[in-house]
């Protein structure tokens, strides 16, 4: 299995930096089978270098993963930065049994999930672009529950009409300002204002029954 | 069942069946597998990323990041413009037992430090309308918000040479004492600073305002007073301070024991829930370990509605119900039968 693992980085489209720019310490060959073994020895003696090759190596494919549970850029960026920082700042990779890829993965789905269901939760609009971090409550160990609300989520966009749609992405996954938007579309900021808020209202009403009720493991 | 990568990626594009998909639930459950379904997660998304993150920029922007965290890590010095020294508060612990005594407190008169503002040195937390939560610092102090309110955090260096935070709102805290007698300071809203020691106290930091309430324990607030310098006030179990628009504090209520707002209070109910899962419960919602004298009390069972807001007082409750004693050494408990 670990030879599978390291076949399968290396055929990465989107690859992290190859293996060979990176230089062990002491300039000895390093011969890779399993893909973090490297990065794992790093941690040994310079946790902080280990950390930024986590971070080199995952973070773009993460942030992807989080914005199609949080439909922003920013807040995923966000979202899995903290992800990062915690390694760090908190000791955690001391105590990762498993793969890094494993523990990564699994950590922004925990907290792209939370975050959402707390913001249906919250009555909070969908359209805010800021993160906000969320205590952390008790999580599904279901896969199945993340994998459905992603789906949904990309349900939801998907039945919103198609210029609303586009208007709205533009906001909340790029980022982008009224101002802009309407530049960009040649309407008015009102219409930009109109579309986005509707769009918003529209998606929390397909997502709050279900995601943003309490579920059963948590605290009754 | 066995999966390869193909049946995956069907899974993760939504294409399998309902019964299908159970059993990749299943299939996961076993470890080797579950590190097969994130390496190919990793590959199915890398295929089709939604957008590219400018590596450059945000490595950058970590690498800053964690230079804070290193200067955090070393950095205890605080600008200090008076020390005082307060006698013994060992009574304060004495009906605490729970938490290791203090011998003497040192308190700061601070002039308040900042965290340059940017979003990812403080951590936010953070309730809506109808909505409170509970947090466990990296201190194990515990946290209950209400509703409508912010709690502010850095992200670096919290507990370890400094534990302020800044509240905005209404939270209970129930502050952890810990080995050095560090403080922890909350700083509420504009009007005050609260600086405390292993106590339970009640804090309102809205915009029309400001007051604390002081439960167990002992702490020193610290407030602008009427020519602008620092005053601190001495508070002990049943003080309640109110501070109007000017920043002016009025002393309220008698000298009893307030009692933790509803708001606060959390209920557990158990349905013949084993001691082990209650066990397990305390560390995951509490973050309080306890262990059982006696692996046979695991099959012990309670059942009915609980109410406690903090996880030493569920423990106690569950002890009385089961009949058992609690023996307490530092942040660690014991479960024991009485005839031990």
């Amino acid at each position: 299995m670990g030879q599978d693992e390291g076949k399968i980085s290396r055929k990465n489209e989107a690859a992290p930096p190859g293996e060979g720019e990176l230089d062990s310490k002491d300039g000895s060959e390093t011969v890779m089978i399993d893909s973090e073994q490297f990065i794992r020895g790093i941690f040994e003696t310079d946790p902080r270098l280990g950390c930024e090759l986590l971070f080199r190596r995952y973070y773009g494919a993460l942030c992807s993963h989080a914005t199609r549970f949080c439909a922003s850029r920013a807040i995923a960026e966000d979202l899995v930065a903290e992800v990062f920082c915690d390694l760090y700042a908190q000791d955690i990779f001391k105590e990762i049994n498993s793969s890094y890829r494993s523990y990564l993965y699994k950590t922004v789905r925990h907290r792209a999930y939370n975050y959402l269901r707390q913001t249906l939760r919250r009555d909070a609009g969908l359209e805010e672009v800021a993160y906000r971090s969320v205590p952390e409550s008790q999580q599904p160990d279901e896969l199945a529950h993340y994998e459905e609300l992603r789906i949904d989520i990309e349900q939801a966009l998907q039945s919103l009409p198609l210029h609303r749609r586009k208007i709205y992405l533009m906001h909340r996954f790029e980022g982008k300002k009224y101002r802009e938007i309407a530049l960009d579309l040649g309407i008015s900021i009102r219409t930009v204002e109109v579309q986005v808020r509707q769009a918003s209202h529209q998606l929390r009403n397909v997502l709050k029954g279900k995601w943003g009720a309490r579920g059963e493991w948590e605290d009754r | 069942m066995v999966f390869d990568k193909k049946k995956i990626y069907d899974y993760l594009d939504g294409k399998m069946s309902p019964f299908e998909a159970k059993q990749v639930e299943e299939w996961c459950r076993d470890v080797r597998n579950e590190e097969l379904f994130y390496a190919w997660l990793d590959e199915w998304e890398r295929g089709r990323l939604l957008y590219s993150a400018d590596p450059e920029a945000s490595l950058e922007k970590y690498q800053s990041l964690l230079d804070q965290a290193e200067r955090s890590i070393d950095n205890v010095a605080l600008p200090v413009t008076e020390l005082r020294w307060i006698d013994k508060v060992g009574s304060l612990f004495q009906n605490r037992r729970l938490w290791a005594g203090a011998a003497v407190v040192v308190v700061l008169l601070i002039t308040w430090v900042y965290f340059p503002h940017d979003r990812l040195l403080i951590r936010e937390y953070h309730t809506g309308d109808h909505e409170t939560s509970m947090l466990i610092l990296a201190d194990g102090s515990q946290v209950v918000l209400n509703a409508n309110t912010r709690l502010e955090v850095p992200r670096f260096g919290f507990g370890g040479a400094t534990r302020h935070v800044t509240l905005h709102g209404e939270a209970l805290f129930s502050v952890a004492s810990t080995q050095d007698k560090r403080k922890f300071v909350v700083k509420a809203g504009d009007m005050a600073e609260v600086v405390v020691l292993g106590t339970e106290f009640r804090v309102l930091a809205r915009k029309d305002s400001t007051e604390i309430k002081l439960n167990h324990g002992k702490v020193q607030l610290l407030y602008r007073g009427a020519r602008s310098s620092s005053v601190a006030l001495d508070m002990v179990p049943g003080d309640h301070v109110v501070f109007n628009s000017s920043g002016s504090p009025t002393m309220k209520g008698k000298r009893e024991e307030i009692a933790v707002p509803e708001w606060a209070i959390q209920k557990f109910r158990f349905e013949k829930t084993s001691l082990l899962e209650i066990v397990r419960l305390l560390s995951e919602r509490f973050h309080l370990e306890v262990a059982l004298a006696d692996s046979k009390m695991e099959a012990l069972s309670l059942s009915g509605t609980y109410e406690a807001h903090r996880g030493e007082e569920l423990l106690a409750i569950i002890a009385e119900v089961l009949d058992l004693d609690v023996r307490s050494a530092h942040d660690k408990h014991i479960l024991v039968s009485k005839s031990d």
